[in-house]
């Protein structure tokens, strides 16, 4: 009980400032934030990655696979530009890629990939059962399907939203396809500036 | 059964002497290939394919030595998630055009012979049904994520 009631109190102060509309906005963007379960993962370096990894600043968290040659690569390239558009944004960001295929994406894979995009983008793997326990919790969808001719070379149908968790590490919101870099800067800053 | 079929379609050809009348027909533009990181084991084409004469034409595969294999396939977004379906069939029609880019049908394009960077070229080969071929070639570019929102409005510069 006591608990629940400190939950509750801490993610009413993270409340938006009054009179907040955001239904203008293309983005999806959660009155409410998500407080979300513990989590261990590892980043491209092979460090622990947490729930506590998102606080700090704002996250942008893309889930996707590194043999995924049409999405992936033009989401990444997407988020490269609104980090661009948002280096001198007085709210400090972080993006972060989440593989949805650990089998293949190992901390050394994601390591070459996500800073092939940006070298301070975050690639983020760990056990197939962490992977799916926070793509549970956080309604992202990722299912295998094989390749018939090439058992290595199997692809994965997969959300292709980008979240946004707030500098409390909770699921604030979220951009849905078409992605693009303009729209989300515009009203990221639109969203962050609600909590100043 | 395809190639049974495909193998009586060029004898039939073969036999009326049309063999490349179709082909000719074929013309391929604005082919590339996007720059992947270091390693990477699957890349994307895109190209458009432009069909000036007054038939069909079927596309049956993509060939390139620099490839292991080439599949067509198609990217959906249904309800927020991203699947990539292969294309079964893909038909230009008389006087029509076929546009693969980012987001919506791409040439998949598997295991890399060699490392491919900016600006380099690789030559890849389209054969249709009818068996005339048509060799065109690919150019490597980087994208940025600007290049990628000029696919979804043509409104810039």
């Amino acid at each position: 009980m006591l608990v629940a009631l400190g939950a509750g109190m801490f993610t009413a102060s993270l409340l938006f400032k009054p009179g907040t509309d955001f239904s203008e906005l293309s983005a999806t963007v959660f009155q409410q934030p998500r407080a979300i379960q513990p989590f261990d993962l590892l980043d491209h370096h092979g460090d622990a990655f947490t729930r506590d990894s998102l606080r700090g600043r704002w996250s942008f968290v893309f889930f996707g696979y590194t043999h995924c040659p049409d999405v992936c690569p033009t989401t990444l390239s997407v988020l490269n530009s609104v980090a661009t558009r948002l280096a001198d944004a007085p709210d400090a960001t972080r993006f972060v890629f989440v593989t949805v295929d650990p089998e293949r994406d190992t901390p050394e894979v994601l390591d070459r990939y996500v800073t092939y995009f940006n070298g301070e983008f975050v690639g983020v793997t760990g056990e197939p059962e962490a992977i799916d326990e926070l793509t549970r919790q956080l309604g992202i969808m990722h299912l295998r399907v094989e390749d018939q001719g090439d058992p290595a070379s199997y692809l994965m149908d997969h959300t292709a939203s980008v979240l946004l968790f707030n500098p409390e590490g909770h699921f604030q919101g979220l951009f849905s396809p078409p992605l693009d870099a303009d729209t989300i800067a515009g009203e990221f800053l639109t969203i962050a500036g609600a909590f100043r | 059964m395809q190639t049974l079929s495909l193998k009586l379609l060029l004898l039939l050809c073969l036999c009326t002497g049309e063999v490349w009348a179709a082909g000719s027909s074929l013309a391929v533009a604005e082919a590339w290939i996007r720059e992947a990181p270091p390693g990477s084991t699957v890349l994307a084409g895109y190209l458009r394919l432009d069909n000036p004469g007054d038939e069909a034409l079927v596309v049956d595969t993509f060939r390139s030595q620099d490839f292991e294999r080439i599949e067509l396939h198609r990217t959906v977004v249904e309800g927020g998630v991203a699947r990539m379906l292969p294309v079964e069939r893909l038909e230009i029609p008389p006087g029509g055009s076929v546009s693969l880019e980012p987001g919506g049908m791409h040439l998949m394009l598997f295991n890399p012979a060699r490392p491919l960077r900016q600006d380099d070229r690789v030559v890849i080969s389209v054969e249709l049904a009818d068996a005339a071929r048509r060799r065109f070639e690919a150019v490597v570019k980087r994208v940025s994520g600007d290049d990628s929102r000029q696919h979804h409005q043509h409104h810039h510069h």
